[in-house]
């Protein structure tokens, strides 16, 4: 059985001023990712990509069908979710290493202990945080680390991230990617992220499932053998444009139904 | 940096107004002195230790009220506030409470409290007390629900997202009722001192003794005093807000 298996797993949500009819976003998928395997859900927006992720993280119930992770219901396995509005989850109220501290925190360690711990963490990753200083005073690259260190911190078993590089401009982007490629080098922790950006998608992951418009159905499921760690150099290679091809031909086609 | 001479200058207007209407008797040179007179007076009322003494008796009735206020204030409105159930039970009434008039109830209190520090301090401790718990229970109604969602995921359990998130979400509402309240409580012990003459004066009272025996020289020197302190408090309060949520709205 794999890491994280999901079953004929229905989803719909009923429309506003209607009794009756519902939005019927996902119908019957399946899909199963192995441990440690880092995974893109691709798909035009509006493809019900943010609730099959709300889905595994336990935060929404299906409507039919089952989600596990190794063996238990999803939302029992500790995890991390950077969201779309990753901001509006900054706690303003805190210091840097403080925002950072507190899954620590809710997770039975003590604040003094959790700050050594994030210190010595980051002196090894050689992170350029300003430890001291508030959210509010943070750019956005910044705020953006900020969020990566403090989902991966304690060590969840599970990554979850939803279009989280939306907001940046293409340098910081592809700088936040190669950034949390190596973060995530480092611990290997099984994710799943969420994208509409074909190179992104390929770029990170081992794998691209590629969705269709409502219902959401799986098109194409595409393994990405591009050798780890990877650079931007990545990119110029034949074998990129061969896997970039075949997934925007599915996703053509995803779009037409 | 801001400019530290155009608040003068708007002080300097006031008071060149005030010279103009008393010098030009537009008001009865009997019921409004000139500003130098008003001075004058006020540095000799200062002078006297009983002053110092109803200073002092306004300042603590005002702040024993208002402290007591805010510590019940904050605790009720986060407790209500933070289910939906108890929320909608409670609001209602709250607001209706705190739309009350107090001066309405200063009879009510006299008959409870008496007329001394109590019956004061129990009028500023039911009306700051209302108004304290519906600006938290606003800020606590009004919390991100992002952050919760963030908290929940990483494994934390309701009492930690009450403690380490929702109270400190709702603070900056709660120290806008804070501010309202702390000005709201100077008025009512000025207002409760002319009326219930128990215990010290204050300066409520000695405002109104000094219009009974037609000092209005004192009167005004007395309006001044009150409102320094008023203007104390409001400022104070100010830079505790800067100093404990400076993060607010960011």
């Amino acid at each position: 059985m794999a890491y994280i298996e999901i079953k004929n797993i229905c989803k719909s949500y009923p429309v506003q001023g209607s009794t009756t009819e519902k939005l019927e976003v996902l119908r019957n998928l399946n899909l199963s990712i192995e441990k440690e395997e880092f995974v893109c859900i691709f798909g035009p927006n509006g493809s019900g990509k943010t609730t099959l992720l709300n889905l595994v993280a336990g935060l929404l119930p299906p409507d039919k069908g089952k989600i596990t992770i190794s063996g238990n219901p999803p939302g029992k396995v500790k995890s991390s979710f950077i969201f779309q509005n990753f901001e509006e989850t900054l706690l303003p109220w805190r210091t840097c290493l403080d925002n950072i501290a507190f899954p620590l925190e809710v997770n039975e360690m003590s604040r003094k202990e959790a700050r050594k711990k994030i210190v010595a963490y980051l002196d090894k990753t050689q992170a350029e945080l300003p430890l001291n200083q508030f959210p509010y005073q943070l750019s956005g690259g910044q705020k953006q680390l900020l969020v990566i260190y403090r989902a991966l911190i304690f060590q969840p078993k599970l990554f979850l991230l939803d279009e989280p590089f939306n907001a940046l401009d293409y340098d910081m982007r592809t700088s936040m990617e190669e950034k949390l490629l190596s973060i995530w080098g480092d611990n290997r922790i099984t994710t799943l992220f969420v994208s509409h950006e074909v190179d992104e998608a390929i770029y990170l992951s081992d794998r691209v499932i590629v969705l269709s418009c409502l219902p959401a159905e799986i098109i194409a499921d595409i393994k990405v053998d591009l050798k780890r760690p990877r650079t931007l150099e990545v990119l110029k290679t034949e074998e990129y444009s061969e896997l970039r091809n075949s997934i925007l031909s599915a996703f053509r086609e995803g779009y037409r139904r | 940096m801001k400019n530290k001479v155009l608040p003068l200058v708007g002080v300097g207007i006031f008071l060149m107004v005030w010279y103009i209407i008393s010098l030009t008797h537009i008001i009865k040179p009997v019921f409004l002195d000139p500003p130098h007179t008003v001075f004058k007076a006020l540095l000799e009322i200062l002078l006297i230790s009983q002053t110092w003494g109803d200073i002092f008796a306004t300042l603590y009735r005002t702040v024993i009220g208002f402290s007591l206020a805010a510590l019940v204030g904050t605790a009720v409105g986060m407790l209500i506030g933070y289910s939906s159930a108890t929320r909608d039970t409670m609001e209602p009434l709250v607001d209706f409470l705190r739309s009350i008039p107090a001066t309405a109830l200063l009879p009510l209190f006299i008959i409870c409290f008496g007329i001394g520090d109590a019956g004061k301090i129990a009028l500023i401790v039911f009306t700051a007390t209302l108004i304290i718990t519906i600006y938290t229970m606003l800020g606590v109604k009004n919390c991100n629900k992002a952050r919760q969602r963030f908290a929940k995921t990483v494994g934390a359990s309701q009492m930690d997202i009450f403690k380490k998130i929702v109270f400190f979400e709702a603070l900056p509402s709660t120290f806008a009722g804070l501010r309202t309240s702390i000005s709201l409580a100077l008025i009512l012990v000025i207002v409760a001192e002319m009326i219930m003459m128990g215990g010290k004066a204050g300066l409520g009272g000695r405002i109104y003794l000094a219009r009974y025996g037609t000092d209005y020289t004192e009167m005004f020197a007395l309006i001044v005093v009150c409102g320094l302190i008023g203007y104390g408090l409001n400022r104070g309060f100010q830079t505790l807000g800067n100093k404990f949520i400076h993060w607010a709205g960011r």
